[in-house]
């Protein structure tokens, strides 16, 4: 009985009108990224015909830590502990920076930006990663024009779409069809309220992942007609002390995840909202102000940045070198308040549905 | 006999910010058999649709125990609401699919066991084609075959209620609940729903339980009537002892002496007689020129004679205190 619950909610969800409606903006936007792509290779190439070369990033007298991130950077036994003498007096830094409370309010913590880059040089000097140019994840990792550019963008990009059309269908799954008086006569039906708010939860979580996988996926195919950067390894750096060596595919895999978790997290906050006020404009409302962060740039002036809901369904500012990481604030502390924020919601939702009369 | 609905000391309370508590249901109890239509009247306001709520599981009882087919609604719901079928306020559905695409999905939410049986052949089936049989069987019955492909936002309110009753009918229920069915239908077509829910009664064996305002209809679909009025089921009377009441019929005398003419009465025909200015209203089954003889031979001028007879609104506004009704 659950299955037929569950693909009902599907086949409530997977509108004609909506699907055409997304797939038109879907067009647009990758029409306007394919554009803007494009027309900078064409520019690159130019440069290339005029045989101008672009200046080198890194200056040899003084260790860059922009240019290590962006894998301009060739370490070598003697210059390894420059960069980690940079980043120590950078981590200094930060942390008398601290003092001054109102400032380090107010930007992304620059104490967990330092200890990152403090993990990540000592992790070259322990495996000798010398002579070879090795980029550091940090959420934009490249300058050129490559595959893996163009899907990583194009999902950025699209992201604003997804969460807009998620919230919307999230705040009308339950809101919309009690207002309609649908709802009463499937609740007439041998099922509990528990099975069908299971069903819809699971109904959303499926339909913003097929969103994304398919952004993902065509993204990643139309960028094959540029150059493939998948071989390229680079550093990932997590909660700012473990740090590996990945690929493109993993790197783009984690991003599309990231995406899916901070979508569906606010999908499931705008679903709660419905549920409990029975009003869909105001679940799609604070739904949408909420998951894209409008509100929370206030808050953080009180310096609660890290416990808000915004800050912490991004978990990719804890994979690499983030700026988006609030004072204060580490994994798992994210994941404690991640944990409490979902339980919290889906209590919500599961108890004030299952107590409800329906009117 | 089981009844397939039972209704036992069930009350509701709704508690507005913790304030005020409003009464909707008042210590209902009633049973509903096999093979009858049990009518549920009341006027507006009276907890009719509350009731029919915490029947059909979408609301829940503040105290008290309902049963279908013995199974409680609390405890077993799933189990309990495998016998139900019903239409609550409208059929309202959804307006993006069209009418079988509709029953399809209602079709799925029901276990196979209520819908086959060994004798109608259906046992062998899958359940996607016996849902598919059910639906054609319901479609048929409701007269809605020809349109079942149309989208909702197409269909008038009268195919929405006909396509309400069918979706009420896939589970074969042995308890039907309908809410108003005759809204939005024409004569005809609310003949036909008539004759329909009989057939399901009578032919069938479904207990059926039907609110509606419409009086004149109660009286010729139903075989039982319930009045509910301020929450409370005021009361039960089968068709034929309303029929009965109905036989009463009321006597308005104008005259010069109505307190004399009032007392000669009581102390003749042991009737009572409400004096309402110069006029006399009586309430009695006497014919009326016994009565107006009688009056005239002890001195008392008749100026002029009118007869009513006691109609069912009548019987049901004074159960109510004189709640609105339409007829």
């Amino acid at each position: 009985m659950f299955n037929q619950l569950f693909l009902g909610e599907i086949k409530k969800i997977f509108r004609p009108k909506s699907i055409i409606a997304l797939v038109l903006l879907f067009l647009v936007f990758f029409t306007l990224q394919a554009i803007g792509y494009e027309e900078t290779r064409k520019f690159m190439e130019e440069l290339e015909d005029q045989q101008i070369e672009r200046p080198p990033l890194q200056n040899p007298d003084h260790p860059d830590i922009g240019a290590a991130i962006d894998g301009m950077v060739e370490y070598t036994p003697e210059n390894i502990d420059e960069y980690i003498s940079l980043a120590k007096a950078q981590l200094k830094s930060a942390q008398e920076q601290k003092q001054s409370e109102y400032f380090y309010r107010m930007s992304s913590d620059p104490v967990y930006q330092a200890k990152t880059m403090v993990a990540v040089f000592e992790y070259i000097k322990e495996k000798k990663i010398y002579n070879r140019k090795i980029p550091i994840y940090n959420g934009y990792l490249y300058n050129d024009i490559t595959t893996q550019h163009f899907a990583l963008n194009f999902l950025g990009i699209f992201f604003m779409v997804i969460m807009i059309y998620g919230v919307a269908i999230g705040a009308g799954s339950y809101a919309k069809e009690l207002q309609a008086g649908s709802l009463k006569m499937v609740l007439m039906r041998p099922i509990t309220r528990n099975k069908l708010t299971t069903a819809k939860i699971l109904a959303l979580f499926v339909c913003v992942a097929s969103v994304v996988a398919g952004a993902s996926l065509v993204a990643f195919l139309y960028g094959l007609r540029y150059p493939l950067g998948g071989t390229q390894k680079l550093l990932i750096v997590f909660n700012a002390s473990t740090v590996f060596i990945g690929t493109n595919t993993l790197m783009l895999f984690l991003n599309a995840l990231f995406s899916l978790i901070r979508l569906f997290a606010s999908v499931l906050f705008a679903f709660t909202l419905g549920t409990v006020t029975k009003s869909r404009v105001f679940g799609i409302m604070v739904g949408v102000l909420v998951g894209l962060g409008a509100l929370a740039p206030l808050l953080e002036l009180l310096g609660i940045g890290r416990f808000l809901f915004t800050t912490n369904i991004d978990f990719s500012v804890f994979f690499g070198i983030s700026y988006g990481v609030k004072p204060g604030g580490s994994f798992l502390l994210s994941l404690g308040m991640f944990v409490a924020y979902i339980s919290a919601f889906l209590a919500a939702s599961y108890i004030v549905f299952d107590k409800r009369d329906i009117a | 006999m089981q009844p397939v609905l039972q209704v036992k000391n069930v009350t509701k309370v709704y508690t507005r910010f913790g304030k005020s508590n409003i009464k909707a249901v008042d210590n209902a109890s009633f049973e509903v058999f096999p093979g009858e239509i049990v009518g549920f009247l009341g006027p507006n306001g009276a907890g009719k649709s509350t009731a029919i709520k915490m029947i059909c599981g979408i609301a829940s009882p503040t105290s008290g125990d309902i049963y279908i087919m013995g199974y409680n609604i609390k405890k077993d719901r799933e189990k309990a609401m495998k016998y139900v079928g019903g239409v609550i306020e409208s059929p309202d559905m959804y307006l993006n699919w069209t009418g079988e695409e509709n029953l399809r999905y209602f079709a799925s939410l029901h276990p196979r066991d209520t819908m086959e049986t060994v004798e109608n052949g259906t046992s062998s089936l899958s359940k996607k084609e016996l849902d598919k049989k059910r639906i054609a069987e319901v479609l048929e019955f409701v007269g809605m075959t020809a349109r079942k492909d149309e989208n909702l936002k197409k269909y008038s309110l009268g195919m929405k209620q006909r396509l309400g009753v069918s979706q009420a009918l896939l589970n074969k229920p042995k308890l039907l609940i309908l809410d108003e069915p005759a809204n939005g239908l024409d004569p005809a077509g609310i003949k036909d729903i008539r004759d329909m829910l009989k057939m399901l009664a009578h032919k069938h064996n479904m207990g059926i339980l039907v609110s509606s305002h419409q009086l004149a209809e109660m009286q010729l679909m139903c075989d039982r009537i319930l009045i509910i009025n301020k929450g409370k089921i005021i009361a039960e009377r089968s068709i034929n002892e309303l029929a009965s009441e109905k036989q009463g019929k009321k006597i308005l005398l104008s005259t010069n002496k109505p307190e004399e003419a009032a007392a000669l009465l009581k102390e003749k025909f042991k009737i009572s007689a409400e004096v309402n200015n110069k006029q006399l209203i009586i309430q009695t089954d006497i014919p009326t020129n016994d009565i107006t003889r009688e009056l005239v031979l002890n001195g008392i001028d008749i100026y002029g004679v009118q007869t009513k007879e006691t109609s069912l609104e009548e019987i049901f506004i004074s159960l109510t205190e004189g709640g609105s009704i339409d007829v």
